[in-house]
């Protein structure tokens, strides 16, 4: 009779070990703040809207926060084709001139962003993070100089609690640029 | 017609010495037609007087004056006999420096091999034109070359040019496709 007796809570056992632990963050909220941000992005400037090349996506890893990815094109500007094999000079500058213009709009959204997002997690801990990133796209024959690949934000939920709530100031979220 | 047996001209121009002065004054003032031929050379005189004087113009020169005579090389070439002469001398001398001062012709030669001169000619043709169409097939070969370089080069850019746009076009229709998915309720 010992037998049935062990087999049985070994068994018991196994099956708590392998029940999935329940999610901090559920897979909809993550869904709600990627649409979001993709929302955000096409509503800084309706005119002439930043074109948005990779939705939003974001993963929440246990013990460290929250982190968010995108890809943008900070804008729109003229495209070689068959019919416009090259782009002049001045055409190239004043796309950079455009972009570089856009930039402080997107890194603003992104401060934004990332202060919602650490109001509506309210299950990630504060002491965990919440990252933003956005990656920005370019053609080969595009001038890039002074314009980043990558903008990468971050900061404590906490810290983007007290940010938004006006405690401190947004010099507490960390900035870099890739 | 005067009848003074001095002249009354002289007596008018002052030639005469005061003896004979008085004497034709005399006479003037006994005879009547003199009286008046004096008076008439004295008026005259004075219409003469009363001209104002001029010089004579610088230029006027005669025909006989020196100015006009013609120089002797003038008279030379004037004078056809002369001038033919002279010519005949200069020619002669020509002749004379020309059969001096003649480079000896050089002997000339005796045979002449044309067939080794045509034969050296069409080697010397032969050698140019192999010489110039190596250069010109060299300078195609490049040209060729070159050219295909550049349409590789150009081919390459297309090619990146059109990946690059392919995959944006992607990516937006990547986001789109995802957006109506979202709005089907898919997800």
């Amino acid at each position: 009779m010992r037998h049935p007796v062990l087999t049985a809570l070994a068994l018991a056992a196994a099956l708590c070990g392998s029940a999935a632990v329940e999610p901090r963050v559920s897979r909809a909220t993550m869904a709600a703040m990627e649409k979001s941000f993709d929302h955000r992005i096409r509503s800084i400037d309706v005119s002439d809207p930043f074109d948005l090349l990779g939705s939003t996506r974001g993963v929440y890893l246990e013990g460290y926060g929250a982190v968010f990815t995108a890809e943008v094109n900070l804008a729109v500007g003229p495209a070689i084709s068959p019919f416009r094999p090259a782009l002049t000079k001045e055409q190239i500058a004043k796309l950079r001139q455009k972009k570089l213009a856009r930039l402080p709009l997107l890194k603003r959204q992104m401060k934004d962003a990332l202060g919602a997002l650490a109001a509506s997690l309210d299950t990630v801990p504060p002491s965990e993070q919440m990252v933003l990133g956005v990656s920005l796209d370019y053609f080969s024959w595009e001038e890039r100089a002074g314009l980043p690949g990558q903008i990468v934000m971050q900061a404590r939920r906490q810290a983007l609690l007290d940010v938004t709530s006006g405690r401190i100031r947004d010099a507490a979220i960390r900035e870099q640029e890739f | 017609m005067s009848c003074s047996p001095l002249d009354l001209k002289d007596y008018l121009f002052g030639v005469l010495t005061e003896a004979e002065r008085r004497q034709v004054e005399e006479h003037a003032r006994g005879c009547q037609a003199c009286g008046e031929e004096l008076d008439r050379l004295r008026l005259t005189e004075a219409a003469l007087r009363s001209l104002p004087d001029e010089e004579p113009p610088r230029r006027i020169a005669f025909v006989s004056d020196k100015v006009f005579e013609p120089g002797w090389w003038q008279r030379f070439w004037q004078s056809g006999p002369r001038l033919g002469f002279a010519s005949a001398a200069l020619l002669s001398m020509a002749i004379l420096v020309h059969g001096f001062l003649r480079p000896v012709p050089a002997a000339a030669p005796m045979a002449t091999d044309t067939a080794a001169i045509e034969a050296r000619i069409g080697a010397a043709v032969v050698k140019a034109m192999t010489e110039s169409e190596a250069r010109q097939a060299l300078k195609l070969t490049q040209l060729v070359a070159d050219t295909e370089k550049r349409l590789q080069f150009d081919r390459q850019a297309d090619r990146v040019a059109f990946e690059e746009a392919f995959n944006y076009l992607q990516k937006k229709f990547n986001v789109m496709y995802t957006a109506s998915a979202d709005l089907g309720g898919s997800r």
